[in-house]
């Protein structure tokens, strides 16, 4: 980054070169007529008189003077004053002449010869033509050859400023150019300025509207409203008002743009609301009533208390502008440099300017701050919408950045879930394996090495081994009924069961009978359950096959509140559950029953056994 | 008349017990064995016979392509099997076979089983009627036009029949509640096996189509 001091030289560089490029361009439209056939009027002769027409105008009294006038500066105190020339012309023009005021204030009817040749407007109600250049054509065969007189009826206001220009007469080609420049200029870039401040306000206040914490958009929409309703005064020449009120209106605006300004300037700082800015708007609302009272009075006081008033307000203006090019000076804020370049830009305008009004200059050459003026406002406007847009970026930029961090915190989220998933995945399936190891080692692997263990011992007997394989299949068979999916469905087990056993049964001599009622659908029934479920019952119709003495065998199972019941009924003679053979297997079920939350209950006697399982 | 048997089973003892207890009964006798799929391939094809028993696991592959083969050829295949579990029997019809027998089945009740197929009667057990009722409702789901058929879809009767012994009823008792006699429960079970056979080797030509490894002749 390039060093301050050469910043600040880049910064003057330009301001003085936009200055001086201005200027110029001001200079160039402002440009009088030079040519060859163009006379110059400004040695002419003045009297102060009310009259309203040439012919009865006195002959004594006239004064020589010269042009351009100010009535202030010479101590003129009148409303109407009356110009004359007197003018020999050797040939009449052959081409159409006309007559280029370039300055009159207010107003000025032309007169030629006795005739009035032009007016623009009227003199009462007096049009506000202070801003304007005026052109009237000369009628054919008005200008005589030799002694021709002009008279010039300029009217102004009470303390107003009255004001005639130097005159140009000559060839219309040769005037008019100038004549459309300086209209151009004075009038129409005027309409526009008034427009485009206004737009621009509206637009800033806008903005302001929709975010009405940045009063700094607030006070700068303002400060354009106030300008632009103040700058009517360039180009709007016929007015509804009395002069009086006219002023009136053009100081409240001015002052209230002054005080806009300084409020802006306040807030674009970053400076917070303070009693300084209490007192400024304090200033402003108290300027407006006084001059509100003075202007429904209709008093003439309303002319200096008001220059007092706007005195104030460019007080105020210039010790925040101050202030503002310090804190420029300090911060190196882009920002405030820019705001203090347009400023010193304004300046320039408004000093030359007032040299002008003091007379220090030609006032002919017309007045150039109305125009730098809208620099001000542009950069200031540039500004705040650079302000936007970098707002509106930075939060875009946050956005982004904030739905990126979420979307890494949701992935990190899902993969830590995802692990947690996997882990407990794992360990079901971890305990799963435990329990059909444990099965297998209880189950089959027992049988098999107890048949093993027969074999070894001398007391083999081929069917007792035979006896305890088979039961070791059956076991293995019962374990992967045990594993089918049966989603809850307890119906389908006891078919598997009944499918396996029934024809054993029946071969072994019993009559068997299965009561099986539509079992409702348990959720909850894991492998382990089921096969719990099918070793009791497995168990409990081998013993029934076994050891008692029954001929018929019944199996129920219902449904029974909410839970489930099942039944292993014979009719045999009962047994002692002291008894070795059956006691060990009794306990085994209760064991089982008892791993599963489910309760077995015994019940022996003289007429049969009931064994009874229930799932709650 | 006498049965031809044909056994095809790896392991030795099984297999020589397996045609003991075969030819135990008066109308069958066990016409060749083999015990793997290449020796299964070439009996299928050079031996004459009305009954295959295949076991599935054989130690040089597969023993669906050989019951695919062998029904093929219209013989009576049963998959021999240590536990009888839906997922092998279902895995086995569905290439074709028509029953299956539990290796360990004592002699007298394997020549009836074997005779109860040829009759026209398939074995069944509570936890494939619930299996093949699962599948052929998958069936029930819209398909492309032309599977839709009879063939492979379950009738009412059908259905309730493999309800009746998902609940655990025997032939007998269906027969019973149905009004039918067991035979004719015994035959529904065969057809609806039959089906499941059909449909599936609809479903894999249909596939084989649609992933471009044959294509339907025009004319057919």
């Amino acid at each position: 980054m390039a060093s301050r001091a050469t910043r600040f030289t880049v910064f003057l560089a330009v301001l003085v070169l936009v200055t001086a490029g201005f200027w110029w361009m001001l200079a160039y439209l402002y440009e009088l007529p030079d040519e060859q056939d163009v006379l110059r009027i400004d040695r002419v002769e003045r009297l102060a008189s009310a009259v309203g027409d040439p012919q009865a105008l006195p002959e004594a009294g006239w004064m020589p003077v010269s042009l351009p006038e100010d009535w202030l500066r010479q101590g003129v105190v009148a409303e109407d004053v009356w110009y004359r020339l007197e003018l020999d012309l050797n040939v009449p023009p052959d081409r159409l002449w006309g007559v280029l005021l370039t300055g009159v204030n207010l107003n000025g009817a032309i007169y030629l010869n006795g005739s009035a040749v032009g007016l623009e407007g009227s003199l009462d109600p007096l049009s506000q033509n202070w801003n304007r250049p005026l052109y009237f054509s000369i009628p054919n065969g008005l200008l005589q050859p030799g002694r021709n007189v002009f008279h010039v009826h300029v009217r102004s206001f009470p303390a107003g400023h009255g004001f005639l220009g130097p005159m140009f007469l000559g060839p219309r080609d040769d005037l008019l150019p100038s004549y459309n420049k300086r209209y151009f200029l004075q009038v129409q870039v005027s309409q526009f300025i008034t427009f485009a401040t206004f737009t621009v306000g509206l637009l800033i206040g806008v903005i302001w509207l929709l975010r009405p914490g940045d009063t700094v958009y607030g006070w700068f929409s303002l400060a354009n409203m106030f300008w632009a309703a103040h700058t009517l005064k360039f180009h709007v020449s016929q007015i509804s008002v009395s002069s009086l009120h006219w002023a009136v209106y053009l100081f409240m605006t001015a002052i209230g743009f002054g005080c806009a300004m300084v409020l802006f300037f306040r807030r674009a700082q970053g400076i917070r609301w303070v009693v300084e800015d209490r007192i400024v708007l304090g200033y402003f609302a108290i300027s407006i009533t006084v001059l509100a009272v003075l202007g429904a009075g209709s008093s003439l006081a309303v002319y200096p208390v008001s220059s007092l008033l706007v005195g104030g307000t460019f007080l105020f203006a210039a010790y925040g502008f101050v202030r503002l090019v310090r804190f420029a000076w300090v911060s190196g804020n882009p920002e405030a440099w820019l705001y203090t370049g347009a400023g010193l830009f304004v300046l320039a305008f408004v000093l030359r300017d007032w040299l002008l009004i003091e007379g220090y200059m030609d006032r002919t050459v017309g007045q150039y701050s109305v125009y730098a003026a809208p620099a001000l406002l542009l950069v200031f406007g540039f500004v705040l919408i650079r302000r936007f847009v970098t707002a509106l970026s930075e939060s875009e930029t946050l956005t982004r950045e904030l739905e990126a961090r979420v979307a890494a915190k949701t992935a990190e989220l899902e993969r830590n879930h995802e692990r947690i998933r996997d882990l407990e995945r794992q360990q079901v399936l971890a305990s799963e394996r435990e329990r059909i190891m444990r099965d297998m080692h209880d189950g089959v692997g027992s049988h098999l090495v107890s048949s093993l263990a027969l074999l070894k011992s001398k007391h083999a007997r081929e069917p007792d081994v035979e006896q305890v394989l088979q039961a070791a299949l059956a076991d293995l068979r019962l374990m992967i009924d045990s594993l089918d999916p049966i989603e809850g469905d307890l119906n389908l087990v006891l078919a598997n069961l009944r499918q396996r056993m029934h024809g054993h049964i029946e071969k072994a001599g019993f009559q068997v009978s299965w009561a099986m009622e539509e079992l409702p659908c348990r959720a909850g029934l894991t492998p382990e359950h089921v096969l719990q479920v099918l070793r009791i019952l497995q168990e409990a119709l081998t013993n029934v096959v076994k050891h008692s003495a029954a001929t018929a065998v019944r199996v129920e199972a219902c449904g029974e509140g909410g839970g489930i019941r099942i039944r292993v009924v014979d009719n045999g003679s009962g047994f002692d559950p002291r008894a070795a053979c059956v006691g060990r297997g009794l306990l085994n079920m209760e064991k089982r029953a008892g791993t599963i939350g489910a309760r077995l209950t015994v019940t022996s006697g003289s007429s049969g056994t009931t064994v009874e399982l229930s799932l709650a | 008349m006498v049965y031809r048997v044909m056994i095809v089973e790896d392991d030795p003892a099984m297999r020589q017990s397996l045609q003991e207890r075969v030819e135990k009964h008066p109308d069958l006798c066990v016409v060749g064995t083999a015990g793997t799929v290449q020796d299964g391939r070439r009996l299928i094809t050079e031996q004459d016979g009305e009954v295959a028993l295949v076991d599935l696991g054989l130690p040089d592959g597969d023993g669906t392509e050989l019951i695919r083969l062998a029904a093929g050829r219209g013989r009576e295949v049963m998959v021999i099997t240590v536990f009888g579990d839906d997922r092998h029997v279902i895995a086995a019809i569905e290439a074709g076979a028509t029953g299956y027998l539990l290796k360990d089945t004592d002699a007298e009740s394997i020549g009836d089983s074997i005779l109860q197929q040829i009759g026209g009667g398939s074995p069944i057990s509570p936890s494939i009627a619930r299996r093949l009722l699962l599948k052929f409702r998958a069936r029930e789901t819209p398909t492309p036009e032309g599977r839709d058929t009879d063939a492979v879809h379950l009738t009412d009767r059908e259905t309730e029949v493999l309800q009746m012994v998902s609940r655990g009823l025997t032939n007998n008792e269906i027969a019973a509640l149905l009004g039918m006699s067991f035979h004719t429960v015994a035959s529904h079970i065969k057809h609806i096996y039959r089906k499941l056979a059909v449909g599936s080797r609809s479903e894999a030509v249909f596939e084989a189509v649609s992933q471009g490894i044959i294509h339907l002749n025009k004319e057919n």
